[in-house]
C-alpha cells in the first residue's frame, strides 16, 4: 500500500517560509484576442501537495501552467507562486521551480548524462554536488549503466523519467508536470506514480516538502492526487480532493452492467434517451441515473427489458461507487450541451 | 551569467562535434562554391568563338585576322557565306561574327574615296561579351588604321606628328584591373555573410521545434544568455570559415592584401558577429527550421543585391541605395576592399564601422526583445 498521508508542518519546519501555499491564484484570466482561455480561476495549492489539474484538450491547462511559471503574463488577475509574484519575479520562481513539458524535452543527439549536466548547471547546480546529485538521478531513473546512451535512443518510460531527472535536478520546491505520462505505457504509468509518492513524501530529493503541480487528462491519475481542480471552457468547474468531487459533482448513480456485445448494447441505451449517461469502460457499460433509490430498481428492469429486445444477454447489473471518470465525463457532457435526457422524471413516465 | 552562458556554449559545441556532417559540410561547401566562383572569375572574357567572313581574302584582310586573333579576345574561324554566320549565331556556336567585304584592301590603300568599313555582329543576348566584343573591335578597328596610316605616311615620305591628346592612363589599387581582385572578395564576404545568417536562422528555431526552448526558458537561463551562448558556436565556426577562403583567395588567387592581417582579422570577427544578429532575429521568430531557413534565404537574395557583387551600389536609384545601408555587408565590403586591396587603415572607414556597430547593436536588441516576448507562440 502505497503511503499517502501527508505529515502537518510542524513549526520548525515553517521557520523562514513565507507562508504554506506553494501556488495562490486569484480571479486569474488569459485572452489571446477574442478568445479566452482562462477565465477567472482563483485556487489555492498548498505546500507538499499533489495538486492535479485536470480538464479536456484545449480546456486551458497548459495555459495556465506557463502562467504560473511566468512564461505568458496573465491579463488579469493576481499569481503568486512560492510566496512570489510570478510577473515581476520569475527570474527568483525559475530558480525553484523544476519544469518537465509534455513532450519530455530533452536534447536527443546529447547523451543522458550530458543531458544531465546541462539541466543541472543551468540551474548552478556544478561540481561535486553535480555528481552526487547525476548518480542520484541515474539511481532513481533506474538509468545507470546508460550515462553514455544517446538519447534519441531511449524509449518512451526511459524519456520520461529523465526528463523527470533533468527536472529535478536542482532539487526545486515545486515542480510542474505537464501530462507527464502522455505516450507512455501502463507499467510504465505506474511507475512513473510510484516515483511521484517518494518525490513528495521524502525527505530528499524534492526538498522537505515538495510540491507537485500535475495536470493530466487520465481520471485513474487524477484519483492519485490529494487535490485536484477540474476546468473546462477555461473556467473552473470542480475543486477538492477526489472524494469530495465525487460527492459534490455526482447527483447519480452509477449502474454497472456486465452484458454480451458491449458496443451495441451501449447504442441502444443510448438511444433509449433515459438516461444522464451511458459510457464504455472496456468490456462494461456505465450508466448513470438518478439518485432516488427507487429510479434504479425501476432503471434495472427497463436496461434488462432494453438489452433482452435485441438479444443481449445481461450478465449483472450493479450500483458501484463513482470514478472521477464518471464523474468528468458527466460533466463535459453536460457542459457542452450534449443532448443526454436527464433523469428519473423520463424513466417514470416511460 | 558567465556560467550559464558557458554552459550553453559547451552544449553548443558538443552537438555541433556530434553531428558529423554538419560542421564539415558548413566549412567545405562554402570553400567549394568559392574556389568555383573564383575559378571562374579569374580568367576575364575572352576567346569568343568568332566567325569570319573574308569576301577580299586579301593580305589586307588576313592581317586584320591575325591582329584579331591576337586579342585574345576572339577566336577566328572561317565561314563560306552570310547564312552560316546567321546560323552559326543562333545556334550559339559563335559569339560574334567578322564580314570583311570585297575591296576592303583597296579602299584601305585609297582614302581618299572614304573611309573602308568592315562588319562587327554581335551576340547581344550575352551582354557581357557583346560589350568585352565591341570594345575590343573599337580598339582594334583604331590601333590596326593607325598602323595603316602609318604606314602611308612614312610611304609618302612626310614627317609623323605627334598626336594632339594623349591619355596617361593609371589604375590605382587593381593596376591590373583584373575583375577577380573585385569579384572574389565580394564572393567571399557574401558567402561568409550568407553561411552565419542561415546557421544563426536555425540553432534557436532548432529548441523551439524540439520543445527545448520552453524548457530552457523556464531555468535561470534568460534571453540574452540565450542569444549570446549560441551565437559563440555560429560565429566561432563562420569565423574559422572565413579565415579559410581569406588564405584561399591570397594564397591561391594572388588577391592582394596590402592593408594589415591583424586589423582584418578583428574586425572581420565583429562584423561576423553582427551578421550573425540577422540569422538570430530571424531564428527568434520563426516557428521551425524550415521557416527559419527559408527567411534566411530570402534576406541573403536580398542582401547579395545591395552587396555590390553583381551591381555597384553607388549607381542605384536612391531609394535602393538608402535600403542597402541596413545590411553590414554592404559596409563591410567597402572595409574588406579597402584593406586588401587599398592597403586602407582603420582611419579609412570610421562611417562604416559606425555603421555595422549601430546596426549590431539594434539587431540584437530587437532579438532579444523578440525572444522575450515570443518564446513560446
Amino acid at each position: 500500500m502505497r503511503k499517502r498521508t501527508f505529515e502537518t508542518p510542524t513549526a520548525a519546519s515553517e521557520i523562514g517560509r513565507a507562508n504554506d501555499e506553494a501556488i495562490k491564484t486569484v480571479d486569474l484570466t488569459k485572452k489571446f484576442g477574442d478568445f479566452t482561455a482562462v477565465d477567472g480561476i482563483s485556487f489555492t495549492v498548498q505546500r507538499g501537495e499533489i495538486f492535479g489539474f485536470l480538464g479536456p484538450n484545449g480546456a486551458g491547462k497548459t495555459t495556465t501552467m506557463r502562467i504560473l511559471m511566468g512564461l505568458i503574463p496573465p491579463t488579469s488577475g493576481e499569481v503568486t507562486v512560492l510566496g512570489l509574484n510570478s510577473r515581476t519575479q520569475k527570474n527568483e520562481i525559475h530558480r525553484r521551480i523544476g519544469y518537465m513539458s509534455q513532450r519530455f524535452s530533452l536534447y536527443d543527439d546529447l547523451t543522458v548524462a550530458e543531458n544531465l549536466n546541462f539541466f543541472g548547471r543551468a540551474y548552478g547546480v556544478r561540481g561535486q554536488k553535480l555528481e552526487e546529485r547525476r548518480t542520484d538521478i541515474l539511481e532513481m531513473a533506474g538509468l545507470q549503466g546508460r550515462e553514455k546512451e544517446m538519447t534519441r535512443n531511449l524509449s518512451g518510460g526511459w524519456r520520461q523519467r529523465l526528463a523527470l531527472g533533468c527536472a529535478i535536478l536542482h532539487e526545486p520546491e515545486l515542480l510542474f508536470l505537464d501530462e507527464p505520462t502522455a505516450g507512455v505505457d501502463p507499467i510504465s504509468r505506474r511507475d512513473f506514480w510510484d516515483l511521484l509518492y517518494t518525490l513528495s513524501n521524502e525527505a530528499a530529493p524534492l526538498s522537505q516538502r515538495g510540491t507537485i503541480f500535475v495536470t493530466t487528462h487520465y481520471m485513474d491519475e487524477a484519483e492519485h492526487c490529494h487535490r485536484l481542480v477540474f476546468i473546462q471552457n477555461g473556467r473552473l468547474a470542480a475543486m477538492g480532493s477526489p472524494e469530495e468531487i465525487k460527492k459534490e459533482k455526482m447527483d447519480g448513480q452509477v449502474l454497472e452492467i456486465d452484458c454480451s456485445n458491449v458496443t451495441a448494447a451501449v447504442t441502444i441505451l443510448r438511444e433509449a434517451n433515459l438516461f444522464q449517461e451511458v459510457a464504455l469502460y472496456g468490456a462494461q457499460i456505465h450508466v448513470v441515473i438518478d439518485n432516488a433509490q427507487a429510479h434504479q430498481e425501476k432503471a434495472s428492469s427497463r436496461i434488462r427489458e432494453l438489452l433482452a429486445a435485441e438479444d443481449i444477454t445481461v450478465e449483472g447489473i450493479a450500483v458501484i461507487e463513482p470514478s472521477l471518470e464518471d464523474v468528468f465525463i458527466a460533466s463535459v457532457r453536460n457542459e457542452a450541451g450534449q443532448p443526454s435526457a436527464v433523469s428519473g422524471q423520463h424513466l417514470a413516465d416511460s | 551569467m558567465l556560467y550559464r552562458t558557458w554552459n550553453l556554449t559547451i552544449k553548443e559545441f558538443t552537438q555541433l562535434f556530434r553531428d558529423r556532417l554538419l560542421a564539415p559540410l558548413v566549412l567545405l561547401g562554402p570553400l567549394a562554391e568559392l574556389l568555383m566562383v573564383a575559378w571562374s572569375s579569374l580568367q576575364g572574357i575572352d576567346h569568343l568563338p568568332t566567325a569570319v567572313l573574308d569576301l577580299d581574302n586579301s593580305n589586307a584582310s588576313r592581317a586584320l585576322i591575325v591582329a584579331m586573333e591576337n586579342t585574345e579576345t576572339f577566336d577566328p574561324y572561317f565561314v563560306a557565306n552570310l547564312n552560316q554566320i546567321t546560323a552559326d549565331i543562333q545556334a550559339g556556336t559563335a559569339l560574334a561574327a567578322w564580314v570583311i567585304p570585297r575591296g576592303f584592301e583597296a579602299q584601305l590603300l585609297n582614302t581618299d574615296e572614304g573611309s573602308s568599313a568592315i562588319q562587327l555582329i554581335v551576340d547581344g543576348s550575352d551582354v557581357m561579351s557583346a560589350q568585352t566584343a565591341v570594345n575590343t573591335a573599337k580598339g582594334l578597328a583604331a590601333s590596326y588604321g593607325q598602323d595603316v596610316l602609318l604606314k602611308k605616311t612614312l610611304d609618302s615620305g612626310l614627317r609623323m606628328l605627334n598626336p594632339p591628346l594623349d591619355i596617361s592612363m593609371r589604375v590605382w589599387f587593381n593596376e591590373e584591373m583584373k575583375e577577380s581582385n573585385y569579384m572574389i572578395p565580394s564572393e567571399l564576404g557574401f558567402i561568409a555573410a550568407a553561411i552565419a545568417a542561415m546557421l544563426a536562422s536555425m540553432v534557436i528555431a532548432k529548441e523551439r521545434e524540439l520543445g527545448t526552448l520552453e524548457q530552457i526558458m523556464v531555468t535561470p537561463i534568460r534571453s540574452a544568455e540565450l542569444v549570446i551562448g549560441k551565437s559563440i558556436m555560429a560565429v566561432s565556426l563562420g569565423y574559422v570559415l572565413f579565415l579559410l577562403m581569406l588564405a584561399m583567395v591570397v594564397f591561391f588567387f594572388d588577391v592582394p592584401l596590402r592593408g594589415s592581417l591583424p586589423l582584418l582579422m578583428v574586425l572581420s570577427f565583429l562584423y561576423m558577429l553582427v551578421e550573425l544578429g540577422w540569422g538570430l532575429m530571424i531564428s527568434a521568430f520563426a516557428k521551425t527550421q524550415m521557416q527559419a531557413l527559408l527567411i534566411a534565404f530570402a534576406v541573403i537574395m536580398v542582401m547579395v543585391i545591395f552587396s555590390g557583387y553583381a551591381f555597384p551600389v553607388d549607381t542605384m536609384p536612391p531609394l535602393m541605395q538608402a535600403i542597402s545601408n541596413i545590411f553590414p555587408l554592404k559596409h563591410w565590403l567597402i572595409i574588406f576592399r579597402g584593406i586588401l586591396l587599398k592597403g586602407a587603415g582603420i582611419e579609412d572607414f570610421y562611417p562604416q564601422l559606425l555603421a555595422i556597430f549601430v546596426l549590431g547593436i539594434s539587431i540584437y536588441t530587437v532579438t532579444i526583445i523578440l525572444l522575450r516576448r515570443n518564446k513560446l507562440e
